[in-house]
């Protein structure tokens, strides 16, 4: 054995290195260089017959041949798993653009959405949320909130009278009577729901429909802050950049009653059809809770006062979401609904 | 109401600005301006006067809010310096408090009457009315009295006004019969009824072009009595417009004065009139209710009292006290110190009071029960793809027999409207499977594949419902499904079991997310399939009822899918709710065992786990069904059960378990023959 062998040896090294093309052409390489009967193995038992002189060179050559057979096995290993891997992944393919089992997202009615949007705004200011029967006697609806016998809002023809000898409340300011009658005092509730007056229903009226009012009784509360609290939350429902003004108005349970007005948005003011030219849109009904219905709960109106405004919450609705025609909120229509 | 600028200016001097500013002003005075017609050198404006004062639907009623306004003072139009001496022939008789006065005047009319020039350009020639039809007219929108003019020649005998005591009928003046109620005020002569007061008055004496002496009506009735009359007349003329909103109690004989005047070619000839006119109230006020209702500590006496002047009052200023005489053309609705701050404030303008948002202490805002279902309920329903609607709470009597054709009892418990203008409204509902079903029913129509909406809402019973909080209604929450479970799904529909159990599903989420723990055990609503329904249940409390809805209605409403329906009931939810979990977490192993059991059809199989539970083996920690398989020859299902044996301080051996399944295997065969397969 000498150094001329080792390079023949070399030659047929790379020769068969690079006809490894697979698992078991490496296999039968990895055992012919690497193997226990393999050609390094005998190598290496023939160092003793090489003469002296060559030994070192011949045995650093053979050492190296052995690392760049390993380090080939290795690497062609890992290339061929690698690759069988890979072979298999592509075998799993699924087409995952195909349609996803979308069970939908469920949209909230926009009505809900506008008392929730008012409703943030006023628990900031303390105020809680308060419910009440729907099927209502005449004195918590009317009697009690200085609506007295001969008031139109009293008419058979705009009230719902059960045959149990109730009313279907006509607005949400029923609650309140309730709430005062309990005599806890400072009273900041707020009251939404449905309301009901007997009427024929068209684009702009429905028989049912909703309302969110707000009161606050407490001693030393008036006028003035009525305006404040009304600028702050309708700047809040509207936007701050919206103006916002007071004209007269009459409710039978307020006085003074105010009717709060923001700019038309359509016309920025100016006065267009939507306004009927008058550039302001009237959006809540408002007032100083009356005197004569602070007495009747038993308080003093010289020191007890009392502020409470309304929004038809309906056509809050109608206003915010673009659908001026109030019966497409009830005729739950999804097409329409979802388009909202 | 329809002002002509041109009028209102002969009461005041008003600024020189546009009309289209102008209304700005009436609106701050609560005289809201619905459109402005300007043509023909003619600006009217068109008003929504507020509903309780009859005073602005005048000329003059409206120049006295600008009055106050500028402080600038009113002409009053001229007026005849005095009534006549003479007595009318016609007698006056008032039997009833609710005439507070009766005038009349009796004007002899030449062949042409001639009205004053002045008023011609108010006048409109085109009407075809008598002049002194059109005389009365402009009176009542120059001043807001309402007149009525009678042929003298067609009363017999003197008038009387009464309260009647039965319906009659009357052909008016506009020739149309009308049925008169009971209980309304009428004007008689000694033998018929010649005018309805204050709405209309009939035909039987109306003035024609043959007349030759009127007499003219100019008196005060109740608001309400009018009002009644004429909403049961089904009738609503100027007058009453104007007598429902309360009338000047002064003013009736000024009007007389004021036609007297216009007249000027004719000679009124007497004059009667009886009155039974209340005081005006005087309100004793202190300026610092005023302040403290303005936000302005500084406000002095004698700015209020000078605005108030202009608006009619008479005040008197008595140290930091007003004493204010309440004007007659605010009788019948300034009563307490608010009405008179009110009608301070408008002279001023809401806008020029300085706004404060007062100081409180807060208080512990809570949510109320619905608000915290809500909050629990909807994120869940909206990630499920359900849609929130808001259905009426009322239906037809069409409606009624459908339940009735599947429950007499359960139809006979609807609360009815007794006076709905509408069949539609005749009944509140007292399920929402019906408005549900048609909402479905459309929107499958529009060609929507997943239709799944929920609402939380009231029902309505006549016998009420017991441990709720309203006398005769009950929150609910319902949801209902039809057409495929996956939104816009392209693969083949999975089948009704599957979309009941998916259905189910998300209502063991929702009751999941109140940590209640329940049962779903067979139900008996007989609106629902009988075979295809359950009920959810906790603490013997029934939470929910769901099923598809049942066939017969299904077809009465052609419906060609399945519908499943449920019906929460949050109340009940909300009592059982839990704010935190009992689980409890133990460190020793459970042993599990898989039991198969020949059920019986029609046994539910969570009949099983019931009496399982009552059995209440030892150590039993939960079981649960975690698989079914029907033979199609056999007539049982094979339901398997996974029981967790567990103990909270030790590890259990598998012969105690062993001995625990075999007490359970023997009291399931001997009570209630269930069979064990593996």
């Amino acid at each position: 054995m000498s150094l001329e062998n080792i390079i023949d040896i070399k030659k047929q090294f790379h020769l068969e290195q690079a006809a490894v093309l697979d698992d078991v052409q490496l296999n039968t390489f990895r055992l012919a260089w690497l193997g226990k009967e393999g050609i390094l193995k005998k190598l290496f038992s023939k160092l003793k017959d090489v003469p002296l002189a060559d030994k070192p060179t011949f045995a650093q050559e053979i050492n190296s041949l052995r690392d760049q057979a390993e380090e080939f096995v290795r690497l062609k290993q890992e290339e061929f798993a690698a690759g069988q891997r890979n072979k298999k992944l592509a075998e799993e393919y699924l087409d995952l653009s195909l349609p996803a089992n979308y069970l939908g997202l469920g949209k909230v009615h926009p009505i809900r959405l506008v008392e929730r949007k008012i409703t943030k705004i006023l628990k900031k200011f303390g105020f809680s949320f308060v419910e009440g029967p729907e099927v209502e006697t005449e004195y918590y609806c009317f009697d009690a909130l200085n609506i007295p016998k001969h008031h139109p809002a009293r008419d058979m023809q705009d009230t719902f009278f059960t045959e149990s000898g109730h009313v279907l409340r006509t607005h949400t300011t029923a609650i309140l009577s309730r709430e005062l009658e309990k005599k806890n005092l400072p009273l900041k509730s707020i009251y939404a729901g449905r309301v009901y007056r007997n009427e024929t229903e068209d684009a702009s009226h429905q028989a049912m429909f909703h309302q969110y009012d707000l009161v606050w009784i407490e001693e030393g509360i008036g006028l003035s802050h009525l305006m404040g609290l009304m600028e702050a939350i309708l700047k809040g429902v509207y936007g701050q950049e919206r103006k916002v003004r007071f004209v007269p108005k009459f409710y039978p349970y307020t006085e003074p009653s105010l009717g709060a007005q923001i700019d038309c948005a359509l016309c920025e003011g100016k006065g267009c059809p939507a306004c009927d030219g008058a550039g302001w849109v009237t959006v809540a009904g408002s007032g100083v809770v009356h005197q004569n219905v602070i007495k009747e709960f038993g308080f003093n109106p010289d020191i007890v006062g009392g502020i409470a405004f309304g929004f038809g919450t309906s056509r809050l609705a109608g206003q915010f979401f673009n659908a001026p025609n109030l019966k497409t909120l009830y005729d739950a229509d999804l097409r329409y609904l979802g388009a909202l | 109401m329809k002002l002509d600028l041109a009028l209102l200016k002969s009461f005041i001097t008003l600024p020189e600005i546009a009309p289209t500013e102008l209304r700005h002003v009436f609106d701050d005075l609560g005289l809201e301006v619905e459109g402005i017609e300007d043509a023909f050198g003619k600006v009217i404006f068109n008003i929504e006067t507020l509903a309780h004062r009859g005073d602005h639907l005048s000329a003059l009623g409206i120049a006295r809010e600008f009055a106050a306004r500028y402080l600038k003072p009113l002409t009053f139009p001229d007026l005849l310096n005095e009534l006549p001496n003479t007595p009318s022939t016609i007698a006056i008789k008032i039997d009833t408090e609710f005439c507070l006065g009766y005038s009349l005047l009796a004007i002899d009319l030449p062949d042409a009457l001639q009205l004053a020039t002045t008023i011609h350009k108010y006048l409109d020639p085109e009407s075809g009315q008598h002049p002194i039809v059109q005389l009365s007219n402009f009176v009542l929108t120059e001043l807001g009295q309402p007149t009525h003019a009678f042929d003298a020649a067609k009363l017999e005998g003197g008038l009387q006004v009464i309260v009647s005591t039965q319906e009659e009928e009357i052909i008016g003046l506009d020739l149309k019969k009308y049925l008169v109620p009971a209980s309304s005020l009428l004007i008689k002569d000694s033998k018929k009824t010649v005018a309805v007061a204050g709405v209309i008055g009939c035909a039987n004496s109306m003035v024609t072009s043959e007349t030759k002496q009127v007499v003219i009506e100019s008196a005060i009735f109740c608001p309400t009595h009018v009002r009644k009359t004429a909403r049961a007349m089904g009738l609503s003329t100027d007058a009453s417009y104007l007598f429902e909103r309360g009338a000047d109690i002064y003013l009736p004989d000024l009007a007389l004065r004021r036609i007297a005047k216009l007249v000027l070619n004719a000679r009124p000839s007497a004059f009667s009139s009886v009155k039974n006119l209340p005081p005006l109230l005087n309100l004793e006020i202190e300026i610092g209710r005023f302040r403290w209702h303005l936000n302005q500590p500084e406000l002095l006496p004698a700015k209020v009292q000078e605005r108030l002047l202009a608006l009619g009052y008479h005040v008197e200023i008595i140290g930091e006290k007003l004493k204010c005489l309440v004007p007659s053309h605010r009788y019948w609705n300034v009563k307490t110190e608010a009405c008179v701050i009110e009608d301070y404030c408008r002279t001023v303008g809401y806008n020029s009071i300085p706004a404060t948002i007062p100081q409180t202490v807060m208080p512990d805002v809570l949510d109320h029960p619905s608000e915290f279902l809500i909050d629990a309920f909807e994120p869940i329903l909206t990630a499920q793809g359900f849609n929130e609607v808001i259905t009426r709470s009322y239906y037809s009597n069409d409606e009624v027999d459908l339940i009735a054709e599947l429950d007499q009892e359960l139809a006979s418990q609807h609360l009815k409207i007794i006076n709905s203008l509408e069949g539609a409204y005749s009944n509140l509902k007292l399920t929402n499977i019906l408005h549900l079903a048609k909402v479905i029913n459309r929107n499958l129509r529009f060609n929507i594949p997943t239709v799944k909406i929920y609402e939380f809402g009231r029902i309505f019973n006549n016998q009420g419902f017991p441990q709720t909080p309203y006398q005769l209604e009950k929150d609910f929450l319902t949801l209902a499904f039809a057409g495929r479970w996956y939104d816009n799904s392209w693969k083949k529909p999975v089948g009704l079991v599957e979309n009941l159990a998916n259905f189910s599903g998300v209502l063991t989420s929702l009751l999941s997310n109140l940590k209640i723990d329940f049962q779903i055990l067979p139900s008996k609503n007989p609106l629902l399939h009988p075979g295809r329904q359950s009920q959810i249940v906790s603490n013997s409390k029934t939470l929910a009822v769901f099923g598809s809805i049942h066939p017969l209605l299904k077809d009465r409403l052609g419906f060609k899918e399945e519908m499943i329906f449920a019906e929460v009931f949050l109340d009940e939810c909300y009592q059982l709710k839990k704010i935190k979990s009992e689980f409890q977490i133990i460190d020793y192993p459970p042993i599990k065992w898989d039991l198969t059991f020949k059920v019986p059809r029609r046994v539910a199989a969570s009949r099983v786990l019931q009496v399982i539970e009552e059995a209440n083996p030892q150590f039993l920690k939960s079981a649960v069904i975690v698989d079914s398989f029907d033979k199609p020859d056999e007539n049982f299902t094979r339901i398997s059960y996974r029981f967790h044996f567990q103990e909270v301080s030790r590890t259990l051996s598998n012969e105690e378990v062993d001995q625990v399944i075999a007490k359970l295997l023997v009291d399931l065969k001997e009570q209630h023959q269930l069979e064990i397969v593996s």
